[in-house]
């Protein structure tokens, strides 16, 4: 970025030398104009000799102080170098000044460094003393009555003032998308790591430990982690999966089961309030399945209900227990299953079903529509 | 019956010693692999029944020693984590199925029993994979194979937790039905990538 401004710089101070140069005659002082474009010649130099030895030291303040200075001194000294005119009208409406472009460099570069508000500044600190110029000529601005081809210092000023804020608008996404995907690295690092040490050594305690405590202890910091590296931390509403895996840890640490929550790759998406009324039904049937069924293998299974019986584009997810199970015909609708999961289901537009026989576990379909 | 030969491929010992100790009577391991070229040349020499390979290996992991050695012997992946897609190619490259490692030692050695008698090792996850394989093949209407009603009818009870017995109760066929429907998936799943990867490899110009 800083190679684009120095090259920026090089090209407007030949076009400002040229345009000087053609102007010699015209000019009312011209050892004031030649020290300007002199000036900025220096600068321009010694910001290229900076980008070799230290490019730091050109986003630090004092650097991208000189440079406005002298953006403005072009600007207030180029209608003084020039001299062109004693008509109020066409000073103020139409001011030469020396070097329109070169600033720019300058203003881009506090945007960058600064943000879009010190670019806005910069432009302003370059842009106002062009105002300046024909005052300085000895023109007073009371005798200007508002002809002239209208205020092209106006549209100058406005242009500078963009073109800071902009410049740092744009530096400042740049960076935050540099940061994100510095962060996306170092997660993906942390999480290779992680998993090929550590999830494996908690896998290794669950299975051999003898003590079922333990093992629930390794199961529970598994389930912790893995939720960290592979998807949310179970606060994202929207987020079925992470929800749904909530439930199922609530399940285990109350009942000691295991529960697996399989998803479908090519889920569709429910919106927020579908998500915590599927992902509450399933975590009542879990609690159901633990308290009324002993269960202790459990399978969450949700997958697009596209070709099933059920509504097109919705999700059906299954809730499926090894417990005691019951006599559909039987037990009328028990208070949990008839609140906590039809209320819920219905509720959000979508149905349950349930089959179970004593000694068969049950299974618990729920249906819900995307929209 | 004698003991199954056994190949354990997996880069951590810790693990291999784990698994070894768990096997037991009713199998022979027969040689110890840290990592795919290793285990696939031990399986060239050794010739085991069974391998018992971790997904995640250097030099091309599960995947490669499934290609390699899918048809000379009876693979079973092990994997930490049953979000990766890698399983559904290696199931597809020509794996017997797969098992989360942290399936408890009587569990795991049946399964592998069991998958040497030629019956796939299918979780409800690797079901759900499938199945999600299947409609992305529909969907792109490659002109693939589409499963029949009744082979997604017991992909999806094996998704929901059901066993290959329970399946055959709830449909009036026998288990072994059950089973023969499973494998016939797999070859379909296999056969629909074998023949994306030639037209890909046809509409790209590779030869």
């Amino acid at each position: 970025m800083l190679r684009g401004i120095a090259a920026f710089r090089w090209g407007t101070w030949v076009w400002m030398a040229v345009v000087v140069a053609l102007h010699r005659d015209s000019l009312g002082h011209p050892l004031v104009a030649w020290f300007l474009v002199g000036s900025a010649l220096a600068w321009t130099i010694a910001a290229t000799v900076l980008l070799e030895r230290k490019p730091e030291l050109l986003e630090r303040w004092p650097a991208i102080a000189i440079e406005l200075v002298i953006g403005a001194a072009l600007g207030i000294g180029g209608g003084f170098a020039y001299a062109h005119t004693t008509n109020p009208n066409v000073a103020f409406s139409s001011v030469r000044t020396i070097g329109f472009a070169w600033p720019i460099a300058g203003i881009i570069t506090a945007g960058i460094v600064y943000g879009p508000w010190a670019g806005v500044l910069a432009g302003l600190f370059v842009g106002i003393p062009r105002f300046f110029s024909p005052i300085v000529n000895g023109i007073r601005f009371g005798d200007y009555n508002g002809g002239g081809r209208g205020f092209s210092i106006a549209s100058t000023l406005l242009l500078y003032t963009l073109t800071g804020a902009v410049a740092g608008y744009i530096a400042r996404l740049l960076r935050r998308a540099q940061d994100q995907v510095a962060a996306a690295r170092a997660r993906e690092r942390v999480a290779r790591t992680l998993h090929d040490g550590v999830l494996q050594t908690l896998a290794v305690i669950e299975r051999r430990a003898d003590d079922p405590e333990l093992a629930r202890l390794a199961r529970e910091q598994e389930r912790e982690l893995r939720e960290f590296l592979f998807g949310g931390d179970g606060k994202n509403p929207a987020d079925l999966g992470a929800q749904l895996r909530a439930a199922a840890g609530r399940f285990e640490d109350a009942f000691g089961g295991r529960v697996d929550v399989v998803m479908a790759p090519d889920l569709p998406t429910l919106p927020p309030e579908r998500v915590e009324a599927l992902a509450g039904a399933v975590g009542e049937a879990l609690v159901n399945a633990g308290k009324h069924g002993r269960a202790q293998r459990v399978t969450v299974f949700a997958e697009p209900a596209d070709d099933d019986a059920g509504p097109k584009g919705g999700v059906v997810c299954s809730v499926h227990d090894d417990g005691r199970g019951f006599d559909v015909a039987k037990i009328r609708e028990g208070v949990g299953l008839s609140r906590s999961i039809r209320g819920r289901m219905e509720e959000a537009g979508g149905r349950v079903e349930i089959e179970s026989r004593p000694g068969a576990g049950t299974e618990v379909r729920l249906w819900l529509p995307c929209a | 019956m004698a003991a199954v030969r056994v190949v354990l491929a997996d880069d951590h010992s810790i693990w291999r010693s784990g698994v070894r100790t768990d096997l037991g009577e009713g199998f022979h391991v027969v040689g110890e692999a840290s990592d795919a070229d290793e285990a696939i040349a031990l399986i060239k020499r050794e010739k085991p029944e069974l391998v018992v390979c971790d997904l995640n290996m250097p030099n091309g992991g599960g995947l490669k020693v499934a290609k390699e050695c899918g048809e000379q012997a009876i693979i079973v992946m092990l994997t930490v984590s049953e979000q990766e897609r890698d399983l559904l190619d290696a199931v597809a490259a020509g794996a017997q199925g797969y098992l989360v490692k942290s399936t408890p030692g009587p569990e795991l050695c049946a399964a592998l029993l069991r998958a040497v008698k030629g019956e796939p090792v299918f979780s409800p996850h690797l079901a759900s994979l499938v199945l999600g394989e299947f409609r992305r093949m529909a969907k792109d209407a490659t002109g693939a194979n589409p499963l029949s009603d009744r082979e997604r009818e017991v992909l999806q009870f094996v998704a929901r937790g059901y066993s290959y017995k329970e399946i055959g109760e709830r449909l009036f066929i026998s288990p072994k039905t059950v089973e023969n429907h499973v494998r016939n998936i797999l070859s379909k799943l296999h056969l629909n990538r074998k023949q994306e990867l030639i037209r890909y490899a046809v509409e790209h110009g590779i030869e």
